[in-house]
């Protein structure tokens, strides 16, 4: 009887750190790969592009980084040129909510310019992996496609 | 004698040329041929502006370039069919002709519309990566305004054959060094 209580409980348990965990996975970049600013520790920020171990330093003091626009300020702050933030971004980015993401957010995604800021919020609302799959891959194919999704993600709700 | 008589018959009849007989096959062949282009043509029409609305091709001024020549296009030959006047054939021809200028436009247009976005991805990119990039993208789709260059030659193919513009027709095919049809 206690044997049954208690798996009874690990399974509670479990589902519960499953619903928990629900949301989270649904707002995760359709495709992992590049580095969280946010999360990443000082010494594998210091390793991306044109960093050093001192804008590492800065960039961990000042984080959370909210939106991706405020990561580029605090790049330029750092005297990285544009060019050198977007190599830097070809490594870590700050994802963007697709569903509310702003044109100028969307427009700091290497390889993303105005044609392409404005199809991702043309399509809006995004629900699902498969719709930005099709959506965005006949503009420019499935290798695109799957490169613009480690800079966005899809809200739960 | 009257079997002397029966066999020159015969030899001039042998003699002279094999002909057709005189009926009038020719025009009633293109006549209805006429009107099965014309069926087609109208069909073109209805299925290509349906196809637009649908996929909502007025986001853009240029976009509403073909919508608006297939309202016209409708317009002229619902008003061809009812008149059948010189008038209304001259307006078709003008309006399908303006049908192929559109839809060699559009191929421009569209061309111009996808390079942007493989321009954005990669500025440096190569003239001839570009063009199969573009040919291999499924939208915008390069050669869908073709469309419209097929429906103005088809609405051009019904209007020309129109006895009325016979003569403008067999001077054109002379000065370009066409071989003319036979009589």
């Amino acid at each position: 009887m206690t044997m049954m209580i208690r798996s009874n409980l690990i399974a509670g348990m479990l589902a519960f750190l499953a619903l928990l965990a629900l949301p989270a996975v649904a707002q995760v970049p359709g495709k992992p790969g590049l580095v969280d600013p946010n999360r990443a520790a000082e010494s594998e920020l210091a390793q991306l592009p044109n960093m050093t171990p001192a804008i590492a330093q800065n960039m961990v003091a000042r984080r959370p980084f909210k939106t991706p626009v405020e990561l580029n300020r605090f790049l330029l702050d750092q005297k990285l040129t544009p060019d050198q933030a977007k190599a830097f971004y070809g490594k870590a980015f700050v994802p963007i909510n697709l569903n509310t993401g702003t044109r100028e957010e969307f427009m700091l995604i290497p390889g993303v310019g105005t044609r392409m800021s404005a199809e991702f919020a043309e399509y809006r609302p995004w629900k699902t992996w498969t719709q930005f799959d099709r959506e965005i891959g006949k503009y420019v194919g499935q290798q695109e496609t799957d490169r613009f999704k480690q800079y966005v993600f899809i809200p739960a709700n | 004698m009257a079997s002397q008589a029966a066999r020159s018959e015969e030899s001039q009849a042998a003699e002279r040329p094999l002909r057709a007989p005189q009926t009038n096959v020719g025009a009633d062949y293109l006549g209805v041929l006429r009107v099965w282009i014309l069926a087609v043509l109208g069909l073109g029409l209805v299925g290509t502006v349906t196809e637009l609305v649908f996929l909502e091709h007025y986001e853009e001024p240029l976009q509403f370039v073909p919508l608006v020549l297939i309202a016209a296009a409708i317009a002229v030959l619902v008003w061809h069919a009812m008149r059948r006047d010189a008038t209304s054939l001259n307006a078709l021809v003008v309006v399908m002709a303006l049908f192929v200028l559109a839809g060699l436009i559009g191929i421009a247009a569209h061309f111009h519309g996808s390079a942007e976005y493989q321009l954005e991805l990669d500025p440096s990119i190569g003239t001839w990566e570009l063009i199969a990039k573009i040919l291999r993208a499924k939208a915008p789709p390069l050669l869908a305004p073709g469309m419209m260059i097929q429906l103005g030659l088809l609405g051009l193919a019904y209007a020309l054959s129109d006895s009325r513009y016979r003569t403008r027709v067999l001077r054109a095919l002379d000065g370009l060094g066409l071989p003319l049809p036979k009589e």
